[in-house]
């Protein structure tokens, strides 16, 4: 049987590390540049479909001024259901995403599909994305109100129903 | 909350968050085609009540309408490195037992 305070710990973590993930979306979809990088390591990887991969701070930066934010645009960016998994300090999170816009007439779901991260504990104790790989299983292909359509890209493709 | 030791407290989160678990991994698993996943969801004598059907209820019956729901493909991967063998099931094992598991990758399949 675990320590009380080894219990405790696991659940600080698994709440630092929702914190995070929430963080990804609060950050991208309003504009919190520095808030954003932080859900980072230096060394990271992000794959948005479409793009260059990101590794790293400077290529995090760019691609976070690349996106649209609000209030020129607003979206949003939620994360859905996470089921996490903790090894010592490092975690893999399998979560589901949509993604909200505007379009003509209303708000739509843009895309939807599920985040594969991997997540590790930093020396300063703060749980940071080390990895996200978007899985899009659908999108819709006209482009919300103040943003471009979704880029092309073999999964693009595939979410659209069509052949990779 | 007057009346609980601190040790039933924690155990009171603790419940509150393997509860929420298995509730997402029931979308996670059925969405995904993870048959033993989703059938560690339920107890032995489970029902379910899915609408205009017919009452599920026991392990063989929820297999029969895992199987007739329908699943993504199991090659939705945009190029991650795939460990084979580490999956969603094992995900659920360790969270469950409370093991800490060598972490998966989500997608152990490969790209068709």
């Amino acid at each position: 049987v675990a320590s009380l305070e080894a219990r405790v710990l696991l659940l600080e973590d698994e709440q630092a590390i929702l914190d995070t993930l929430y963080g990804y979306g609060h950050g991208l979809d309003y504009g919190l540049e520095d808030a954003w990088i932080d859900c980072w390591t230096p060394d990271a990887i992000l794959d948005w479909p479409g793009r260059a991969l990101m590794q790293g701070h400077d290529a995090l930066r760019q691609g976070f001024r690349s996106h649209t934010h609000a209030p020129d645009v607003f979206h949003k960016h939620i994360v859905i259901d996470p089921v996490l998994t903790i090894d010592g300090d490092r975690a893999s999170v399998l979560s589901m995403f949509a993604r909200l816009d505007r379009y003509p007439g209303g708000p739509r779901i843009r895309a939807f599909g599920r985040y594969r991260d991997t997540l590790v504990r930093c020396p300063d104790g703060r749980w940071r994305i080390s990895s996200r790989y978007p899985d899009i299983e659908s999108i819709r292909t006209e482009a919300p109100l103040g943003a471009e359509p979704f880029p092309d890209s073999p999964q693009a493709r595939r979410a659209l129903g069509g052949a990779a | 909350m007057s009346g609980l030791s601190i040790d039933e407290r924690l155990r009171r989160l603790e419940d509150e968050r393997d509860i929420l678990q298995t509730l997402y991994l029931y979308g996670h698993s059925l969405d995904d085609g993870r048959e033993d996943v989703f059938m560690d969801c339920w107890t032995p004598d489970a029902a379910l009540l899915w609408p205009d059907r017919a009452p599920i209820r026991g392990h063989a019956a929820l297999r029969d309408a895992f199987r007739a729901h329908s699943h993504a493909p199991l090659a939705w991967h945009n190029g991650e490195p795939a460990r084979p063998g580490q999956g969603l099931a094992r995900m659920s094992s360790a969270l469950r037992l409370r093991l800490r598991a060598p972490p998966f990758t989500g997608t152990s399949h490969a790209v068709k």
